[in-house]
């Protein structure tokens, strides 16, 4: 390439940069800003109040209303209920999880076909976890596949299960995952969400969709604008403007 | 940190919130305007709704064309206007659109430079050129149409009879006012401002374009228990002790144990928190003097100066507490004797005088200055006496803010720098919005 060229090159990306320049914000004038902010501490103890709700830390939210007046969303002792519920499946109780759900109100697995069928496929995880094959196989038949023969996807998923049955050692199964904490652990947020929803309370808590608001709208300003960043989250340190 | 902060804080959190809720208000577009006539061509109704062509439409400079008495409101996330066309006329050249202030001649919105409009004649959408280009079905007598401004993805739509029939990407700067017009004998517009129920569902779509934001935000990961940690820093910033220790049990033994680092930092928000609850609890059930001996007891470095801000929002609180239980004489005393000192410092002035106008009432719960007997205020006060106890930490960087309500003021001002970098367009960030929006039961007052 010429040394013009280069010379040339050189000038459109000077171009370039001008018409994209964007607007340096030192910290300085960044930290007034945010000292202008106006934020009010009703709001965040609704905002923390809400965390501790969904979250079912019934205690902590108990405490938080006495300490700082803030008022749950929701009865608490709703909250202990879907706590006994969640932590049912979590311990394989899975019977005693459905029982408890249909105490608290029948109409969310009668409504709620997927989770219904959730639970009893975590049912049968159970049965098969403990060796219990017939009795698993049993259940299989009588009330998982007549489920199966409405809907594919259940279907699918049933066969899916049963396969665990055919392997002497779970941990060469191809869907030993099944058998996996973790799957306990999504069934019961999917009974849990499901609870909440009941409820008419939103499934999940408002705060991590804050912080991840605030990790979206730091990318959308840095398109526009150099400015202090927070890059940790969990101090909430602010960086100098790079660049 | 300085110390006037605390009054400034008091200050702008001890209002009631419609004050703060009302910064964001805009005046929206209501009726056409009758006052700056743009032709002569056209009749407006006495509600000044609708408008009837009476030209004789020979050629393109007669068209009998309204824009409404104020430009669409432009800080939030769109706006929307319809119009119904009563009678098409004899040739159906209805047109609906947005221009610009200095848009000043009987022609149709699109044909000018900083116009766009979108014709009833050919269905074609023109963006300040004489040429239209293909764009929706063509609209007549009986139709609703609808023209909207989606500020976040920079477009104009429109609408009809309650469908979205397509979208264009806004051109133009500056404010725009919705435009109306009409160009053959006979025809006859209404305008529907929102005054009367929209046809087409824009609540829904707005929130369903808000949902498209949503997913994207969504779909960032972060740590799993970041909130959690930002949640125990906040109650022990506050001093919020008991509630802190109960989620700590309910916490620890099913989370792994948070790096070194944090735990320092849990560590120095520890500081006087057993102090700091006793304050807030005491402060929150009223019993200032108590509140104020604890701290001559423990902090006289606080309440040392008598005129400091302090002792003043203690006085302040006992004052109000006083007339709460409706002893309004012992109130008086109290005022004399311990907030008089305060008058004519300027920087109390103004909280001394609500302070004192609680006195005028009968019942001063509901009079302006009612929020003083909230309960919230008692919290402020708690706050406040909190964060002076802070300050007094000896050593290591003071934190004036919870890590939360750092992380909440970044927030903030990135989406109102975002925002005025968009030429003042789209909706701020509001805290007190998000938590009232979607489904949440609501346990706040509806009166």
């Amino acid at each position: 390439m010429s040394l013009f060229r280069i010379f040339i090159n050189q000038l459109e990306e000077d171009d370039e940069d001008m018409a994209t320049s964007k607007k340096m914000i030192t910290r300085e004038e960044w930290e007034k800003k945010l000292n202008a902010v106006k934020l009010r501490k009703e709001d965040m103890n609704t905002l923390v109040m809400n965390f501790l709700v969904t979250e079912g830390y019934v205690e902590a939210a108990e405490k938080f209303q006495r300490e700082s007046g803030t008022k749950p969303e929701i009865d608490l002792a709703t909250i202990t209920d879907r706590m006994a519920v969640k932590k049912a499946v979590q311990n394989g109780n899975v019977e005693d999880a459905i029982e408890k759900v249909n105490d608290l109100n029948p109409e969310i697995l009668d409504t709620n076909p997927e989770l219904f069928f959730h639970l009893q496929q975590q049912r049968l995880i159970e049965l098969i976890r403990q060796g219990k094959t017939e009795e698993a196989l049993e259940f299989a038949q009588e009330e998982l596949a007549p489920r199966g023969e409405e809907n594919q996807a259940f279907l699918e998923e049933l066969e899916k299960t049963v396969a665990l049955l055919v392997f002497d050692d779970a941990s060469t199964c191809p869907v030993k995952e099944l058998l996996d904490l973790s799957h306990r652990l999504k069934t019961a947020s999917e009974v849990n969400a499901a609870i909440l929803t009941s409820q008419s309370h939103e499934k999940d808590p408002k705060l991590p969709s804050l912080l991840k608001m605030l990790i979206w709208a730091q990318n959308q300003l840095d398109e526009k604008a150099v400015y202090p960043h927070i890059i940790d989250l969990s101090t909430g340190k602010l960086e100098d403007p790079s660049e | 940190m300085n110390k006037s902060n605390f009054i400034h804080k008091f200050h702008h959190s001890a209002k009631p919130h419609t004050m703060e809720d009302n910064e964001e208000e805009e005046e929206s577009p209501t009726e056409l305007n009758t006052i700056t006539g743009l032709s002569g061509f056209v009749v407006i109704s006495p509600d000044k709704l609708s408008l009837k062509y009476t030209g004789v439409s020979q050629h393109g400079h007669d068209v009998g064309v309204v824009q409404a008495n104020k430009p669409a409101p432009c800080k939030r996330f769109a706006y929307y206007f319809e119009i119904y066309v009563k009678d098409a006329g004899v040739k159906g050249r209805v047109s609906i659109g947005f221009t610009t202030d200095s848009f000043r001649i009987a022609r149709h919105p699109g044909w000018e430079l900083n116009t766009c409009g979108y014709h009833g004649e050919d269905g074609l959408i023109y963006l300040g050129k004489r040429q239209g280009e293909a764009f929706g079905p063509t609209y007549t007598t009986g139709d609703t149409v609808g023209g909207g401004i989606n500020y976040v993805s920079q477009e104009f739509f429109f609408t009809v009879n309650g469908t979205l029939v397509g979208t264009v990407s806004k051109y133009i700067k500056g404010p725009l006012f919705p435009t109306v017009a009409v160009h053959s004998q006979n025809e006859e517009v209404t305008v529907n401002f929102g005054q009367e129920k929209f046809a087409f569902d824009f609540k829904g779509y707005e929130s369903s374009e808000r949902n498209k934001q949503q997913i994207a935000i969504e779909k960032i990961s972060i740590p799993s228990n970041m909130s959690l940690g930002l949640v125990k820093n906040y109650l022990l910033h506050y001093g919020y002790e008991d509630t802190h220790h109960a989620l700590d049990l309910a916490t620890n033994s099913t989370l792994p144990p948070i790096n070194g680092a944090q735990e320092n930092g849990i560590d120095d928000t520890s500081y006087a928190l057993h102090e700091r609850k006793i304050l807030r609890q005491l402060i929150r059930k009223g019993e200032i003097d108590a509140a104020l001996a604890k701290l001559r007891d423990s902090y006289p470095q606080l309440v040392q100066n008598d005129k400091s801000e302090v002792c003043f929002l203690l006085h302040c609180q006992k004052f109000i507490e006083l007339v709460r239980i409706g002893a309004l004489e012992e109130a008086v005393k109290y005022g004399r004797m311990e907030l008089a000192k305060f008058i004519g410092l300027t920087t109390f002035q103004d909280i001394l005088e609500d302070c004192f106008a609680l006195l005028v009432y009968e019942r001063p719960e509901e009079s302006n200055v009612g929020y003083f007997l909230e309960e919230t205020q008692r919290e402020v006060v708690a706050d406040t006496v909190n964060a002076a106890i802070l300050s007094t930490k000896p050593k290591g960087k003071n934190q004036s803010h919870s890590h939360l309500e750092t992380l909440l003021r970044q927030l903030t001002a990135c989406c109102l720098e975002l925002r005025s970098l968009n030429d003042g367009q789209g909706e701020a960030f509001s805290l007190n919005r998000l938590l009232r929006t979607n489904n949440w039961k609501r346990t706040k007052k509806t009166t």
